[in-house]
């Protein structure tokens, strides 16, 4: 857009300035701003103290809880990203174009009932006389334990976030020009070499972005860890809430905020910069 | 004729109730630049494409050398391809876009970088090698694609009109160069276009495709001389029809009744039985233009309209009882010494060798 449109349609550019404004930039401001706060009594106190930093930046737990979530949401990352490939692929290339519709459109149906509700019914399947592990039992096989590990929690990472992979992949690679594939058939490339020298690279756009989309998703979630991880090792969210709960601490748990959307930022960056750049 | 490199055996394709293909068969010589040309959705993409195998044939089958094609996956193919969007991978560099296929072929990475290279160069690109082939313009990425086809020396190279999106006096350029290269390298090109002038300019023979048929198959001249039929002599342009009736059919020659008076047309192939309907056509290049009738067939016609398309003029004539302008192609030197205006009365003339038979059918 030219400078001079701009200048004319500003306006139009109004709506989402304001709502960014109000909903996100302010209450950011916030956070940040009563990081700095004490508490006394239980009750909030303005103020201009370090010590909430100090206090949460030097604490070990802190960081394990830092690293530990930063390896559920890279795991749920990878997790996601190869189950929704093989679906998006075929969604994208084998089937015409109106069962790909379709497809998309059953693929939000998800959202429709509430996460929580999808994370509890994961109990049943995984608790200690859960489906799974009856079935296990059916075979013979000892008891795996599935509840409150952090398999659990990647299970509930990928019923959040794989849908949505899913559907940024499938319209990732729809969009791939298909005489770039004819051309690598044409070149001898079988379906398999086809599959890493050229759909991969073309694809890996919206490949970055899905797994971006599942490690931002896993990065904040605190249903998951909390409901089939079973709280321990604890992440960032559930440090958060604890924090909050016990004791009041808003201005630490601020801290931790910041931390989190500090480390969101920049794993964004290096994921747009991995996706869209290095072309010479 | 010796037996062809590629045959193309009673090969039909339908997609679904369409048939873009029908029952088609002739064969490709070894070393020969084939032209397939035709209106869009005469068949001539998709006949490419199942050369390529991109498309399974209906029925029938194609062979190389000899050996069925059916059922043989593309990436089993010899036959490479460039694409009319040329088909670049944008995540290579111009070196390993060319490479691809040698890659494929498992060539290890210094020998193949060292056979691009020499592609590239022999191409003029040799100091593009390392750039992205989004940095190249439309002739460049053009050349890229050519050295990606052929790094592999294939024996037969497809070509899916690859000038189309060049602008004409690069597409000039470009139809030179392959010209050449064809010529150099000895391997079968098979070029669809739709466009006569890069058909007939670069073509050893020429296959007119019609509705998923083939309407003729030779060398341009013969095939701007002598269409084989309505269809084929309409799209070449350069002649008009006229019907008539069959009055005396002699060894060389048969006089034909049009509605305009009798006139002698040479016989070539056609059989002609007395008062049987007979199409003929005119060549517009070999018709005269002048005061007295120059030749055996005349008509008195009206002069108008003309179109200039450079050293030549191509003049529209209206003839008592036909339906169609007669079409007169002369040199723009003659054209001015004619000093012609709209409506004024000209008498065209022409020898009967300007006239042929179709044979009454069509």
């Amino acid at each position: 857009m030219s400078s001079n449109t701009l200048r004319r349609r500003w306006p139009l550019l109004l709506p989402p300035l304001l709502w960014q404004l109000a909903f996100f930039l302010l209450p950011l401001l916030f956070l940040f701003v009563i990081s700095f706060w004490s508490i006394s009594n239980f009750r909030l106190q303005p103020d201009l103290t370090l010590k909430n930093w100090d206090f949460m930046l030097n604490r070990s737990a802190f960081w394990s809880a830092y690293g530990h979530t930063w390896a559920m949401a890279l795991g749920a990352a990878i997790v996601t990203t190869c189950c929704s490939f093989p679906a998006a692929c075929s969604l994208a290339f084998t089937v015409p174009e109106r069962t790909r519709k379709l497809a998309l459109m059953f693929l939000v149906v998800p959202f429709f009932t509430s996460y929580l509700v999808r994370v509890y019914s994961w109990q049943a399947f995984l608790s200690d006389n859960g489906i799974v592990n009856v079935l296990f039992g059916l075979l013979g096989l000892d008891p795996l334990p599935m509840l409150n590990t952090n398999f659990g929690s990647l299970v509930g990472y990928v019923t959040l976030s794989l849908p949505l992979v899913t559907l940024v992949q499938t319209m990732g690679l729809a969009q791939i020009d298909r005489s770039l594939i004819e051309a690598a058939h044409n070149l001898r490339a079988g379906p398999v070499r086809t599959l890493f020298s050229v759909i991969i690279p073309l694809g890996k756009p919206s490949l970055v972005v899905g797994a971006l989309f599942a490690f931002i998703l896993a990065f904040g979630d605190f249903v998951a860890p909390t409901y089939l991880g079973g709280g321990a090792p604890p992440t960032l969210s559930n440090l958060i809430i604890d924090t909050t709960k016990s004791g009041q601490q808003w201005p630490r748990a601020a801290v931790v905020a910041i931390v989190m959307i500090l480390t969101l930022v920049a794993t964004s960056l290096v994921a747009v910069r991995l996706a869209y750049g290095r072309r010479k | 004729m010796t037996e062809a490199l590629v045959e193309i055996d009673g090969v039909s394709k339908r997609f679904g109730d369409y048939t873009a293909v029908t029952e088609t068969s002739f064969g490709i010589r070894e070393g020969e630049f084939l032209a397939i040309m035709g209106s869009s959705g005469c068949g001539k993409t998709t006949m490419l494409r199942m050369l390529a195998g991109l498309e399974e044939p209906s029925t029938g089958e194609i062979r190389l050398e000899g050996r069925s094609q059916k059922g043989l996956p593309p990436w089993r193919r010899e036959l490479p391809l460039v694409w009319q969007s040329l088909a670049l991978f944008p995540f290579l560099s111009v070196l390993d876009n060319v490479g691809f296929g040698l890659k494929m072929r498992g060539v290890s990475k210094p020998e193949r970088d060292r056979r691009s290279l020499a592609w590239l160069s022999k191409l003029e690109l040799g100091e593009f090698a390392s750039r992205n082939v989004m940095q190249l313009s439309g002739g460049q990425r053009q050349r890229v694609a050519l050295a990606r086809a052929l790094v592999t020396e294939p024996k037969v190279l497809l070509l899916d009109e690859p000038l189309s999106a060049l602008d004409a006096h690069l597409s000039v350029r470009m139809q030179a160069l392959l010209r050449s290269l064809q010529r150099e390298l000895g391997i079968t090109f098979v070029y669809v276009t739709h466009s006569q002038t890069e058909a007939f300019s670069m073509a050893d023979r020429v296959v007119i495709m019609s509705r998923g048929k083939v309407e003729q198959i030779a060398s341009p001249q013969t095939v701007y001389r002598h269409p084989a039929n309505r269809f084929v002599a309409e799209f070449i342009g350069n002649v008009t029809i006229l019907r008539g009736s069959v009055a005396e059919a002699g060894d060389q020659s048969i006089r034909v009744n049009t509605a305009t008076g009798s006139m002698t047309v040479s016989r070539g192939d056609c059989t002609p039985s007395h008062g049987a309907p007979a199409d003929f056509y005119i060549n517009a290049d070999q018709i005269s233009i002048g005061g007295a009738p120059q030749h055996e067939n005349h008509v008195t016609a009206r002069f108008l309209s003309h179109k200039f398309v450079g050293n030549m003029v191509t003049l529209f004539l209206e003839v008592p009882g036909i339906e169609d302008d007669l079409k007169v192609i002369l040199p723009e030197r003659t054209y001015d010494c004619l000093g012609l205006q709209p409506g004024d009365s000209v008498v065209a003339s022409w020898p009967a060798a300007a006239a042929h038979c179709f044979g009454g059918t069509s």
